[in-house]
């Protein structure tokens, strides 16, 4: 279905909820009555012809000094159409309902859009901080907010910093005080097996996990903030860090976002350099994916051959653009270097050497049957509850939907390309379970592989950047720049005000909403399963947290 | 023996041990410095096997390991010990100091009082027990509660889980493991260590392990239980890095925390040591019997007793080559998995093997055509097994050797010491 | 230890500047007072081991090279610069040959490398990680985001560096440092070492 006649059945059904059709943005959106938020989700997801089954990203936006607007971005998969929402609150009293019954990962969109820009969700089971620390003061995100000069003794900014010396931290630090509730378990922040800095309260029988609920923001590097401090072009570099296992992937979500605001388009060649960075990022972030699983189970050598594997690529990729983990490929407009014959010669040659290496893991790991049963039908994620939290990416695939953003909302060169999207089948347990995600990951690694190889060949030659003019102002508009990434979708969600700098970005991780399906799935798993789970669904603090 | 050392200082001092008052003391000096012997020796076993460990996994994980403290790195594990040694003592401050101390004693008594009856060589035992075998599993039941103590004293829940989970699982793998051992017990009609050495002899057919399918089968139960006893992976749960940050021990520092892995890598020892006694044959040499050996005197005694440790210290090291692989290449079991495994597969097992042995003995003559068959068909499965082992590595060498062929002349990374 | 042949003891100390003169005044009778040396800063960890003030022993050094050779450090990864630690430790920057294994519990470590962004939540912890750890300890900061707050420094949950919570011993720059320079900064963090008396490490907070 088109804008248009969503939004005419939209009008239809509720005849003065709509205030403002805005059909001249990049991505159309409509303006509705505050008030009326939630029967307007409600509608739009049980309607059979419409089905909006997906909530992709809640943002709020700062419009000073009246009002804020929040932003629902709905997808529907199995009609294959979106629809931007919006609402205009007032500044003093942002209240709007809460869509948390309706779909499953608004609880924490919520949850971090009153944390940052202090919207309040009317309804809301939980509305407490997620992001900042429990006792932290004021949003952050509002365009008015001040940063404190210091927090617990800790200065803000690097000039006030005194470097402590050894004899000011004493011997026994008492306990620190609970931030939350008191729960009984504390696995994290810092634990070899949560992938970076996330924290679960653990509430257990024994060994049986009664609730596991994850505690984030450890690593909450304000990055949507910082992007409104800087232009367009000088926030490339903080997408890398979003998700630093696929950089390129992010590098590419944000170029795409601009890129649409400014009608840039790209050249051939610098869009085939893209597939094939991309491709081999991917690669590179399986790797660490499975292997880090692996390790996680017990197995500590299949992580290392990995990491051998990825060597090569961090070389390939040094050759590319000069970096081995924080990338900065792209740009607007295009990639920064061209690859040149010979790093095309050299991914050839690797893609022959490690294509049977993936078959050396399956050996070691893929057969092995205490893996099979520390995996198979542990946590097993149902397609229902998958799209109700809003995951995306493999973890959505092997619960059997078949969504990849390469193949039903095609963008770059990916249509030319001939892959296979492998979905999960419940090849030793249930569709949905641990040891499908880990396979799925195994069969992406294969059909990266052929990617790769059609786009050496096909190659064209050309121009590896567009003409983009030198600061980039482009007219106010909103556009939603979408890539298919190693966990799923990254989403840049970009506002602009005519000036040179955004004046609102938000960015869509798969890991977010990966996050309180933890939640969802830990009661009556053992603590041991709890760590499978983490591995398998591909948790990364900076995605979730950015 | 003690007291014959204790009266020879005495007499050394001058003193009549028969009218000294405080002949206590020499004991104790003498059992002093026993000990320390006995913690040196022990230690110049341990200690090499976690430099062989982490040789072995960096052989098996394409990189090096230490080469760096001595020549190839032979001395880490003597820098590992000193840098321990020197760190600073911690103690919680909410932690139970009494058990806190008290426990890494237990777990290294309980694991290194074995090394009392493993025969090294052909007289080369410190203790020959007539109860040898029922010693060694009765000792290590001093780990459980030194594992429950750390667990519990240290005052930490992931250390609570780590203590209670090592106890659950060393006290279920001690049954299976004694039901195993006991098949052997029965084959050889004796618990002395010596004794069932004695009752096997050097060539494989005359080995434990080939003598019957029974034994065959039991040795393979003996050395998985014996890998769980030891907190190996696929059975280190207690200390499941990934899971339990480090199990019971994870408040432990320094020289306390060097006990734990003391030993842990002695037991690495241990459980070859009582494999090879029990089922391989010991130090037997062909053609050697042991009364010859034990008649035999001066230099050619000392001779035969390097000779036998040299096969002793072989046939265990190859084992403990094993263990390390299998550590390094399998992951771990979760919880209630390893206690399917014992209760449901193992204990069952073992009893089938006791039961066997049992029925084979009372039934089937020593030496006759039936022993002899019985012992044919264990060693071919023996073979069977072995070829078939070098058999799938050899398959694996030959498909790498064309893949690195194939990559000849292309710019690729690789260690240098992968086999062309 | 930078190359096993070495003896240990036998490295050539840390250059000390030449003293600088200072101009003198057109009508001084006494001669100018030539002033002493600029000290050079002293490392964090053991106050009075500035090199030429402190002789090692035998001893020392035969420690100190023991202690060198088994450096244990806390597996405390962040953010990026925890993937290039894992790569460091990985097959081909092997840390495992300077006796350098990870360990997951800060009281069976010496080392913390800091790798990765530290914000306001986090600080807490790290400090209290730190306090967990048995001395002698050392502190790695790696990458810029530990180093100053990097490129995070605009924001407003990120602390300007992590030596505003913990002391740190050796600052790695990098975004993130290559697993040579991560390898460079044990290097250096071993000649620190050198250059201890372990009699005044052991004795508590020195």
């Amino acid at each position: 279905m088109t804008f248009a006649e969503i939004t005419q059945r939209l009008g239809t059904a509720f005849p003065d909820g709509i205030e403002v059709v805005e059909d001249t943005l990049m991505d159309p959106a409509v303006r509705i009555r505050a008030d009326l938020a939630h029967a307007v989700c409600l509608w739009l997801r049980d309607d059979p012809d419409l089905h909006m089954d997906t909530l992709r990203v809640i943002t709020a936006t700062d419009r000073p000094p009246e009002s804020i607007d929040v932003v629902w971005h709905l997808l529907s998969m199995r009609h294959r159409h979106t629809l931007v929402l919006k609402a205009r609150l007032p500044r003093e009293t942002p209240d709007v309902s809460t869509v948390s019954d309706l779909w499953a990962s608004a609880n924490w969109f919520e949850r971090e859009q009153w944390d940052l820009m202090g919207v309040n969700f009317t309804g809301h089971p939980d509305l407490r901080r997620l992001m900042m620390p429990i006792d932290w003061v004021g949003h952050p995100l509002r365009k008015d907010y001040v940063r404190p000069d210091s927090y617990h003794g800790i200065p803000t900014s690097r000039d006030a910093v005194t470097p402590v010396t050894r004899a000011e931290i004493p011997r026994h630090l008492p306990k620190a005080e609970p931030t939350d509730d008191l729960m009984l378990i504390n696995m994290g922040p810092v634990h070899p097996a949560t992938h970076g800095v996330l924290n679960f309260l653990l509430e257990t029988d024994g060994e049986i996990v009664r609730h596991a609920k994850p505690d984030v923001g450890y690593l909450h590097r304000s990055i949507e903030k910082i992007a409104e401090m800087n232009t367009y072009a000088g926030t490339m570099p903080y997408t890398d860090r979003v998700d630093y296992l696929g950089g390129m992937m992010t590098n590419q979500g944000w170029a795409m976002a601009c890129e649409r605001l400014l009608g840039i388009e790209v050249p051939r060649r610098a869009e085939f350099c893209r597939v094939i960075a991309c491709e081999l990022n991917r690669i590179a972030s399986h790797l660490v994916g499975t292997g880090s699983m692996s390790m996680d189970l017990g197995a500590y050598t299949p992580f290392i051959h990995w990491l051998r594997e990825r060597e090569t690529i961090n070389d390939i990729m040094e050759r590319i653009c000069g970096a081995r983990l924080t990338y900065t490929y792209m740009r607007i407009g295009g990639v920064c270097r061209d690859i040149d014959r010979e790093t095309l010669d050299k991914i050839s040659a690797w893609l022959d050497h490690f294509e049977p290496i993936c078959a050396e893991f399956d050996r070691l790991i893929t057969g092995n049957e205490i893996f099979v049963h520390r995996l198979a039908n542990v946590a097993v994620l149902t397609k229902e509850v998958a799209l109700s939290y809003s995951i995306v990416g493999p973890n959505l695939r092997a619960s059997g939907v078949k969504w990849d953003l390469r193949r039903d909302e095609p963008y770059s060169v990916y249509p030319e390309l001939d892959f296979d999207i492998p979905v999960g089948l419940g090849w030793r347990g249930t569709v949905g379970d641990c040891y499908d995600r880990l396979l799925l990951r195994l069969f992406e690694i294969r059909e990266c592989i052929k990617i790769l190889r059609q786009a050496i060949a096909m190659i064209p030659d050309g121009e590896v950047r567009a003409k983009v003019p030198r600061i980039l102002k482009p007219a106010a508009n909103e556009a939603y720049g979408r890539v298919e990434a190693p966990r799923g979708e990254a989403g840049f969600y970009v506002t602009s005000d005519g000036t040179d700098k955004p004046w609102r970005v938000r960015i869509r991780t798969g890991c977010f909403t990966a996050m309180p399906v933890i939640e969802h799935m830990s009661p009556g798993l053992m603590i041991a399963d709890i760590v499978a789970v983490i591995g398998s669904l591909d948790v990364i603090a900076p995605e979730v947290d950015r | 023996m003690l007291r014959d050392v204790a009266n020879w200082i005495e007499r050394l001092l001058g003193l009549d041990p028969a009218t000294f008052a405080y002949s206590w003391i020499t004991s104790v000096v003498v059992i002093g410095v026993m000990a320390l012997v006995a913690f040196v020796f022990i230690a110049f076993f341990a200690g090499p096997v976690t430099w062989w460990e982490r040789r072995l996994a960096g052989r098996i994980q394409s990189r090096i390991g230490p080469n760096r403290v001595g020549p190839q790195g032979v001395l880490q594990w003597l820098a590992d010990g000193i840098k321990c040694f020197l760190k600073e003592d911690l103690i919680p401050a909410q932690a139970d100091k009494g058990l806190y101390m008290f426990a890494p004693y237990l777990v290294f008594g309980g694991y290194m009082a074995t090394f009392a009856v493993l025969p090294f060589g052909a007289n080369l035992i410190a203790a020959d027990l007539d109860v040898g075998l029922l010693y060694l599993l009765a000792i290590t039941g001093l780990v459980v509660i030194g594992s429950l103590m750390a667990g519990w004293s240290s005052n930490n829940k992931w250390a609570l889980f780590g203590g209670i989970r090592s106890a659950a699982q060393l006290v279920s793998y001690e049954i299976p493991s004694a039901f195993s051992l006991m098949s052997v017990v029965l084959a050889a009609g004796t618990m002395s260590m010596q004794g069932i050495i004695r009752q096997q002899g050097a060539w494989p057919w005359d080995w434990f392990v080939f003598r019957n399918p029974f034994l065959f089968l039991a040795f393979f139960l003996s050395l998985t239980s014996s890998i769980a006893e030891g907190n190996r992976t696929p059975f280190d749960l207690p200390e499941g890095e990934s899971e339990l940050v480090a199990g019971y021990h994870v408040e432990y520092s320094g020289m306390r925390f060097l006990w734990f892995m003391f030993a842990e890598w002695g037991n690495l020892w241990v459980i070859a040591s009582i494999a090879t006694v029990c089922f391989l044959g010991g130090w037997q040499i062909p053609g050697m019997s042991p009364a010859e050996i034990a008649a035999s005197t001066g230099l050619a005694f000392w001779g035969w007793q390097a000779l036998t440790l040299g096969v002793f210290v072989a046939k265990a090291s190859v084992l403990v080559a094993f263990v390390i692989q299998v550590r390094w290449t399998l992951p771990r079991l979760r919880v209630d998995q390893l206690m399917i495994t014992c209760w449901k597969y193992l204990v069952p097992g073992a009893l089938f093997c006791l039961a066997g042995v049992l029925v084979l003995l009372a039934v089937v003559p020593e030496n006759g055509i039936a022993d002899w068959a019985l012992r044919g068909v264990s060693l071919a499965a023996g073979l069977a097994i072995a070829v078939a082992y070098v058999w799938k590595t050899r398959a694996a060498y030959m498909a790498d050797r064309d893949l690195y062929r194939r990559m000849e002349g292309k710019e690729l990374w690789y260690p240098p010491f992968r086999l062309p | 230890m930078s190359d096993p042949n070495d003896l240990p003891g036998t490295e050539a100390p840390i250059a000390v500047p030449e003293p600088v003169p200072v101009p003198v005044p057109a009508p001084v009778l006494a001669p100018a007072p030539v002033l002493a040396p600029a000290p050079l800063p002293s490392p964090a960890c053991v106050p009075g081991s500035m090199p030429g003030e402190v002789i090692t022993t035998t001893v020392d050094n035969f420690v100190n090279w023991f202690r060198e050779g088994s450096i244990w450090y806390m597996l405390f990864a962040t953010a990026c610069c925890g993937i290039e630690l894992m790569q460091t430790g990985g097959p081909r920057t092997d840390l495992d040959r300077f006796g350098a294994v990870p360990r997951s519990s800060p009281r069976q470590s010496d080392l913390m490398i800091i790798a990765g962004t530290i914000t306001y939540k986090m600080a807490d912890r790290v400090r209290m990680l730190y306090a967990q750890m048995p001395e002698p300890r050392y502190v790695i900061a790696m990458g810029s985001c530990a180093n100053c707050g990097g490129l995070f420094q605009r924001g407003y949950s990120v602390i300007p560096g992590v030596d505003s919570v913990i002391p740190v011993d050796i600052y790695l720059p990098g975004c993130p440092p290559r697993p040579e320079a991560l390898n460079e900064a044990i290097l250096r963090l071993q000649d620190l070492m050198h250059g201890e008396r372990w009699t005044q490490k052991i004795k508590g907070n020195a």
